[in-house]
C-alpha cells in the first residue's frame, strides 16, 4: 500500500480548474519530485495533501485512511513546509523548536535532545541560541525542515525546499535530503531546479495545467513517451560530422539523427559494447571524432518534452 | 490520553511579551495615566466634601471608569491581529499543520491578550487600596466590578478575534472591531436616546413604578458596568450615568445586570465558535461535502 495516494483529486478555484483527476501514489521511503511549470497545481495539490485546503471532489489517502475526513491524524504523520512561510523573529532557535514542538504533542522530557539532534541534522546547532530575525534565508529554511521534523513525521511534504538558496545551500539542503531519506523519510518535494532534483529523486509525476501528463522513474517515462537514450558526438570538421551522418543512417543498432549545433544526436538503446563498436567503426572509416557519449533524457529535457505536448 | 492544560501559544506569546522593554513600559504608562486621573478628579471632587466614605467611592468610581474605557479601546488591538498577523507574516499555515485545534489555537490567542489586560487590571490593585482606606467601598464590590471588567475584556477579544479571522488585514480587521464595539457603546445609547424620545415615558425613575429601561440599553456594555456599580457596589457609585439606576428595586437591577451579560456572552461565544470555523480549512461546506461524497457518507 502507498504511502500516500492522490485519487482524482480536483479542486477549482470558482470555475478554475487548478486540479483534475489528479492520481499519483508515493511509496514508503521514497523521494517523490513533482515537477510542472508556474500555476501547473503543485502548490494546490501540498496544501490539499498538508490538510490546509479541501478538495472540490476526488481524496487524499496517507496511510490508507482519507486526509479530508481525518486531518487530525493525517498531520500526526505529515511534516510539511511550504513555499513561502514567516517565522517567530523574536524567538530564538531553541524556543522555535520549543514552541512547535509543544503544539505537536512532543513530551517536554525529550524536547531539548529533539531540537539538538534537528539542529545537528540541518547544521544549525551553533545558532541554537541566536534569534530567528538573525538568521539567513537558507538557515530559516534548514529551521524550517527542522521544525517539519519535529514530531518525527513518516512524510515530508516539501514545496520548493531550496527556493532562493545559494549553490552552497542547496548543496546543503540536498545532502540534508538524502540523510532523511537513508533515515527511512517518504518525502514528497517540488522544485524548479530539475538538475538537482533528479539526482535525490527515485520517481517523478510531471503536471501541467492541473492534469498528471506522466508519472514514474525518468527511464519509465522517456520509455512511454518513445523517448529514448542517444549517442552524441562531436566531430573535428563539417566534413566529418556528413561523413559520420551517412554511416549512422544505415547502422542496424542506431535510429532517427538529430543534429543540435556541432553535435550529432543518434537514437540508440544499446550496451555499452554497442556504443564502443559504433564509435570504433567510425574511428575505422576515417572519421575524426572529437568526443562522444552515451546519454539518457534529462529531467529537464523529459519535462519540456511532456509538457510541450 | 494525558490531558494537557497548556497551551503553547499562551505559554511563547508570554515570554515574548514579558521579556520585552514595551511592556514594563507600557504598564508604568498605564498606571501613570490611571494616577493622573485618580488625583485630578480627587482634587476637583474633594472641594466641599469632607465625608471620607465618599471619598472612597470617588476614588473608586475613578479608577473603574477609566479602566472600563481603557479595556474598550485596547481590547479589540490585542486580538484584532491575532490570526490576520499569522497570516500576513505567513506563520498561519504553520500553525493549522501542528496538532492544535482550531479551538486551541483561537483560546491561545484569546488567552494571551486577555492575560495582558487582567495584568492591566491587577497593576491597580493598589490604588483600589486608597479607595479602601477611605471606606464606602467593599473589597467584594470591587471583585464584582473587577468581574464584570473582565467580561468585558472577553467580549472585545472576541470581536477582534473574529474579525481577524474574517480579514486579511490586520488594519481592516482593527477598523471593524472598534466600528462593532462604537456601535456597541454609541449606537445602542442613541437608539435608546430615540426610543425615549419617541415614547415620552418615564425611564429609571422611581415614578415609572419600575426599571424600564430602553431596549437598546440592556445591550450597552457602559450601562451594565454603570448597573453593577451603581446596584450592587452600593446604590450610589459615581459613574455618569450611575444616578438613572438609583431608586429601583434591586431584582430589577439583577435583572438588568443579568441580560446584559448574557448577551455579552452569547454575542462573544458566537463569535469565538464563528471564528473556530473559519480557522478550520477542513469545515467549509464545499470541502466537507466532497470529502463525504469520497468517502461514501451521506450527507448530514
Amino acid at each position: 500500500m502507498p504511502l500516500l495516494e492522490t485519487v482524482r483529486l480536483t479542486k477549482y478555484y470558482g470555475s478554475f480548474p487548478a486540479l483534475v483527476d489528479l492520481n499519483i501514489s508515493v511509496e514508503e521511503g521514497e523521494i517523490y519530485g513533482f515537477v510542472g511549470p508556474n500555476g501547473a497545481g503543485k502548490t494546490t495539490s501540498m496544501k490539499i495533501m498538508a490538510t490546509l485546503m479541501g478538495a472540490s471532489s476526488g481524496d487524499v489517502l496517507i496511510d490508507g485512511e482519507s486526509v479530508l475526513q481525518k486531518p487530525a491524524r493525517a498531520r500526526r504523520l505529515i511534516g510539511y513546509m511550504p513555499d513561502f512561510f514567516g517565522v517567530y523573529d523574536n524567538l530564538k532557535v531553541s524556543e522555535y523548536l520549543d514552541f512547535y514542538a509543544d503544539a505537536c504533542n512532543v513530551p517536554k522530557a525529550g524536547r531539548r535532545t529533539l531540537a539538538d539532534e534537528l539542529l545537528t541534522l540541518v547544521n544549525l546547532s551553533d545558532k541554537r541560541e541566536c534569534y530567528v530575525d538573525t538568521l539567513s534565508r537558507g538557515m530559516k529554511q534548514r529551521l524550517c525542515l527542522a521544525r517539519s521534523l519535529i514530531h518525527d513525521p513518516r512524510l515530508l511534504i516539501l514545496d520548493e525546499p531550496a527556493s532562493g538558496m545559494d549553490p552552497q545551500a542547496r548543496a546543503e539542503m540536498k545532502s540534508i535530503l538524502k540523510a532523511l531519506k537513508g533515515q527511512g523519510k517518504t518525502i514528497l518535494i517540488s522544485s524548479h531546479i530539475l538538475a538537482e532534483l533528479s539526482e535525490i529523486c527515485d520517481r517523478f509525476a510531471i503536471i501541467s495545467r492541473g492534469q498528471l501528463m506522466a508519472a514514474g522513474s525518468i527511464e519509465e517515462i522517456s520509455g512511454a513517451l518513445g523517448i529514448n537514450p542517444r549517442l552524441c558526438f562531436r566531430f573535428l570538421s563539417e566534413t566529418d560530422f556528413e561523413n559520420a551522418t551517412a554511416i549512422l543512417r544505415t547502422h542496424p543498432e542506431t535510429g532517427p539523427l538529430t543534429r543540435d549545433g556541432d553535435i550529432l544526436e543518434a537514437v540508440f538503446d544499446g550496451t555499452d559494447q554497442s556504443a564502443a563498436a559504433i564509435i570504433r567503426h567510425l574511428s575505422a572509416a576515417g572519421v575524426n571524432i572529437v568526443s562522444a557519449y552515451k546519454t539518457a533524457k534529462s529531467l529537464e529535457q523529459v519535462f519540456l518534452e511532456v509538457v510541450s505536448k | 490520553m494525558k490531558l494537557r492544560l497548556t497551551n503553547p501559544i499562551v505559554t511563547s506569546e508570554m515570554k515574548v511579551l514579558m521579556r520585552t522593554w514595551r511592556t514594563p513600559i507600557t504598564l508604568l504608562v498605564y498606571l501613570a495615566t490611571m494616577l493622573f486621573f485618580l488625583m485630578s478628579f480627587s482634587s476637583l471632587m474633594s472641594i466641599g466634601s469632607g465625608r471620607s466614605s465618599e471619598m472612597g467611592l470617588l476614588i473608586y468610581s475613578t479608577l473603574a471608569n477609566v479602566q472600563f474605557f481603557v479595556i474598550l479601546l485596547i481590547g479589540p488591538s490585542l486580538t484584532a491581529g491575532a490570526i490576520s498577523s499569522e497570516r500576513e507574516k505567513q506563520t498561519l499555515d504553520l500553525l493549522i499543520c501542528t496538532q492544535m485545534s482550531p479551538l486551541k489555537i483561537v483560546t491561545g490567542k484569546l488567552i494571551s491578550s486577555m492575560s495582558w489586560m487582567l495584568l492591566l487590571v491587577i497593576s491597580t490593585t493598589p490604588f483600589y487600596s486608597i479607595a479602601f482606606l477611605y471606606g464606602g467601598v467593599s473589597p467584594f464590590a470591587v471583585a464584582l466590578s473587577m468581574l464584570y471588567l473582565m467580561l468585558c475584556a472577553f467580549a472585545t477579544g472576541a470581536i477582534g478575534l473574529f474579525f481577524s479571522t474574517v480579514f486579511k488585514k490586520t488594519a481592516t480587521s482593527s477598523v471593524m472591531s472598534y466600528v462593532v464595539i462604537f456601535g456597541l457603546g454609541v449606537g445602542t445609547l442613541i437608539l435608546g436616546a430615540l426610543e425615549m424620545s419617541a415614547t415620552r415615558g418615564y425611564y429609571f425613575s422611581p415614578r415609572a413604578g419600575a426599571l424600564r429601561a430602553p431596549i437598546a440599553f440592556y445591550f450597552n456594555p457602559y450601562f451594565g458596568f454603570t448597573a453593577v456599580n451603581g446596584l450592587l457596589v452600593g446604590g450610589n457609585a459615581r459613574s455618569i450615568i450611575a444616578g438613572i439606576f438609583s431608586g429601583v428595586r434591586p431584582w430589577e437591577g439583577i435583572l438588568f445586570i443579568l441580560i446584559n451579560v448574557a448577551f455579552m456572552l452569547v454575542v462573544s461565544v458566537f463569535m469565538l465558535f464563528i471564528a473556530v470555523r473559519r480557522l478550520d480549512p477542513m469545515r467549509a461546506k464545499g470541502r466537507r461535502r466532497a470529502g463525504r461524497a469520497n468517502s461514501g457518507g451521506e450527507p448530514r
